[in-house]
């Protein structure tokens, strides 16, 4: 008999910890951690082109620098091209909760509120939120597993986040496909703050190369399903774990 | 001491000029039509602006920049700004100081700015010309004693400033600067302390400055020279979701009455892009009853040497992105102490890579003496910029 109540403790065990239920009680979220630290590493220094191609049709491209640490949680960008916006400069803390513009024509420090987080970036289809959200997947999103779809030709994960109650954010939900070799992004779907049930951007994660030993999307495409704009991010040089001084990420660094 | 920062200015100037090769180039060209159209008058003015920056970094602890701008006027360039005021204050003045009021647009060149930046770990310090503006306003700067905006086109850039400027880190949320402007000597030169610090999601500063005031008294056309000094503070921050900001000081005056000036706005952007702000902004500087604005009242304000004609003013703006490329903004600044608006409706069209058209469009609607009287008539800016 105890031999028989030992056999159902350990099977009773054995299911507690097999690897189907820890798949649907951890995995979403698992995945989501893993991607999300891939993604934002603790430090990085890179170049971006930008090519917006407007609903008219028309393209700016633009450059910028960008530096980021404590993974993603602080970013600086810097303009480089065109002269428009040269010198121009954006500081993004505490996951774009604090944003600050630098404009070096009128040599002034404008800090933006949380609402400004949805605005366009230089009118190009990434909001400053896009940009600086650092690890708020994890932190302000709800994830859950949809299942498993081919992506590409690339075994994906397709998660859905949901945003959780009280945060300020311009998407009520986001549906990632995570590429299940690497733990790279390969597509997100970005759905309207008060309905989501309405997409309204797709971004594209492609290009995938290997940059100090970290899979890296080098391309990103944004496009705005409900017009026809996109916008194209390529990264022109990236390096991780880069050692960047936390005064560049101040006011005084912002006019550097 | 000026001799001292002209030294420093110079030396900078000659160690950074050795780099010459390294210097980079740019600035923009600026067509620009103002018109404006009064009763049974019109004034139509072109200008061309050329402005060249130049740059040069040796390292990260030592920068160099300045600008030369290039203008010349044509069409109208002698303004009467007496059209500009109500009539019974304009005949009020007598004939013989008449031509005094006449405002010539002469064709200039100038270095706007030039300053050489170094900066060490725990400072910065800008020696020369340079652009010293603070407050979190807008459209006024209540604690801006060193420059006045043109409530119409208030982000345009505004001009340098002889100074000598260290910025100090005093912590992760703590920083401070200290500014001293040269005049002849120590007592008329113009200073400035400020403090700045963050508490959670809002910025606040404390701000102490002095200045000669200098302004025309148009009653007797005499220069009126007072010390002016300023204490007071800004913030700027988030509460219940709308982004709010706020100045506030008080003016210790020499000669005439001290005053306050306090500012408080808020913002928002919709969903669809639509973005909105209300300030407002109390002048206790400006009087409070229309009726007793005199020619001084009048003439300063028009000259930008004070920043409000009304006591009680309130600028509500917006701006919609129509396309990708072109923003509509609106603009409409009321005087609550005469109950008169005046709209300034706004285009920014990002033509190409490098050129922006700006159209900037007034219309005046108040009783004849008040802030924004009809008879101002209506007026146009039309501005080409090209970067290179």
């Amino acid at each position: 008999m105890r031999v028989i109540y030992s056999g159902f403790v350990v099977l009773g065990l054995l299911l507690l910890f097999s690897p189907q239920k820890m798949f649907s009680q951890n995995t979403a979220e698992d995945i989501i951690k893993h991607s999300n630290d891939l993604i934002n590493q603790p430090s990085a220094e890179a170049v971006v082109k930008m090519i917006i191609t407007t609903t008219s049709g028309k393209k700016r491209e633009l450059k910028y620098k960008s530096y980021s640490i404590e993974k993603g949680k602080s970013n600086l960008i810097k303009y480089l091209f065109p002269k428009r916006v040269e010198g121009q400069s954006i500081l993004m803390l505490n996951n774009a909760d604090d944003i600050w513009v630098y404009f070096p024509r009128t040599n002034r420090v404008r800090k933006l509120a949380t609402h400004a987080k949805r605005r366009k970036m230089e009118g190009s289809n990434f909001s400053y939120e896009d940009m600086g959200s650092g690890d708020s997947w994890v932190t302000d999103f709800e994830a859950k597993m949809l299942g498993e779809e081919k992506l590409r030709g690339k075994e994906c994960y397709k998660i859905e986040l949901m945003k959780k109650p009280k945060i300020e954010s311009g998407y009520s939900r986001l549906i990632m496909w995570i590429d299940k070799s690497s733990y790279v992004p390969l597509q997100i779907d970005y759905y309207d703050e008060h309905d989501p049930k309405t997409k309204l951007k797709r971004l594209i994660l492609g290009n995938i190369k290997e940059i100090d030993g970290i899979p890296t999307p080098m391309k990103m495409t944004m496009i705005d399903v409900q017009g026809d704009s996109q916008t194209e991010m390529e990264f022109e040089s990236i390096s991780y774990n880069v050692k960047l001084d936390k005064d560049m990420f101040t006011e005084r660094g912002m006019k550097k | 001491m000026k001799i001292l920062i002209i030294s420093l200015i110079l030396l900078s100037f000659f160690s950074v000029i050795s780099l010459a090769s390294d210097i980079e180039m740019g600035g923009y060209y600026e067509p620009q039509i103002t018109s404006a159209f009064l009763k049974g008058d019109s004034y139509i003015l072109f200008s061309n602006k050329i402005r060249v920056d130049l740059s040069a970094e040796r390292n990260d602890n030592l920068i160099f920049r300045a600008n030369f701008d290039f203008i010349t006027y044509h069409g109208k360039t002698s303004w009467n700004i007496l059209d500009f005021i109500p009539g019974k204050i304009a005949n009020s003045v007598n004939t013989v100081l008449q031509p005094a009021f006449i405002y010539e647009y002469r064709d200039t060149v100038f270095l706007d700015n030039a300053y050489a930046k170094l900066s060490f770990s725990a400072f910065d310090l800008t020696v020369g010309k340079q652009q010293v503006s603070f407050g979190t306003g807008y459209t006024w700067n209540p604690t801006d004693l060193f420059n006045f905006k043109n409530s119409f086109d208030p982000t345009y850039e505004q001009p340098g400033h002889n100074s000598l400027r260290l910025d100090i880190t005093l912590s992760e949320k703590y920083n401070a600067s200290a500014i001293y402007f040269p005049e002849d000597d120590w007592s008329v030169s113009g200073k400035l302390l400020r403090f700045e610090g963050n508490l959670s999601h809002f910025d606040y500063s404390l701000i102490y400055a002095e200045k000669q005031w200098t302004y025309v008294d148009f009653i007797s056309l005499r220069d009126i020279n007072e010390k002016r000094k300023l204490f007071g503070g800004d913030f700027v921050g988030e509460l219940f979701g709308l982004g709010v900001w706020g100045e506030c000081g008080y003016n210790d005056m020499e000669l005439g009455n001290n005053f306050y000036e306090a500012l408080i706005g808020l913002d928002y952007t919709l969903k669809s892009g639509f973005y909105w702000m209300a300030e407002y902004y109390y002048n206790g500087f400006a009087k409070k009853d229309y009726r007793q604005y005199d020619i001084n009242d009048w003439s300063r304000y028009i000259l930008m040497q004070s920043k409000s004609i009304g006591r009680d003013n309130l600028s509500i703006y917006s701006d919609y992105p129509l396309t990708d490329l072109i923003d509509l903004e609106n603009s409409v600044i009321i005087c609550l102490s005469d109950n008169s608006i005046v709209f300034v409706p706004s285009i920014r069209y990002n033509i190409d890579e490098d050129v922006d058209l700006t159209v900037i469009l007034n219309k005046f609607f108040g009783k004849d003496g008040t802030s924004y009287f009809e008879t101002q008539g209506s007026g146009a800016t039309v501005r080409l910029r090209v970067y290179f």
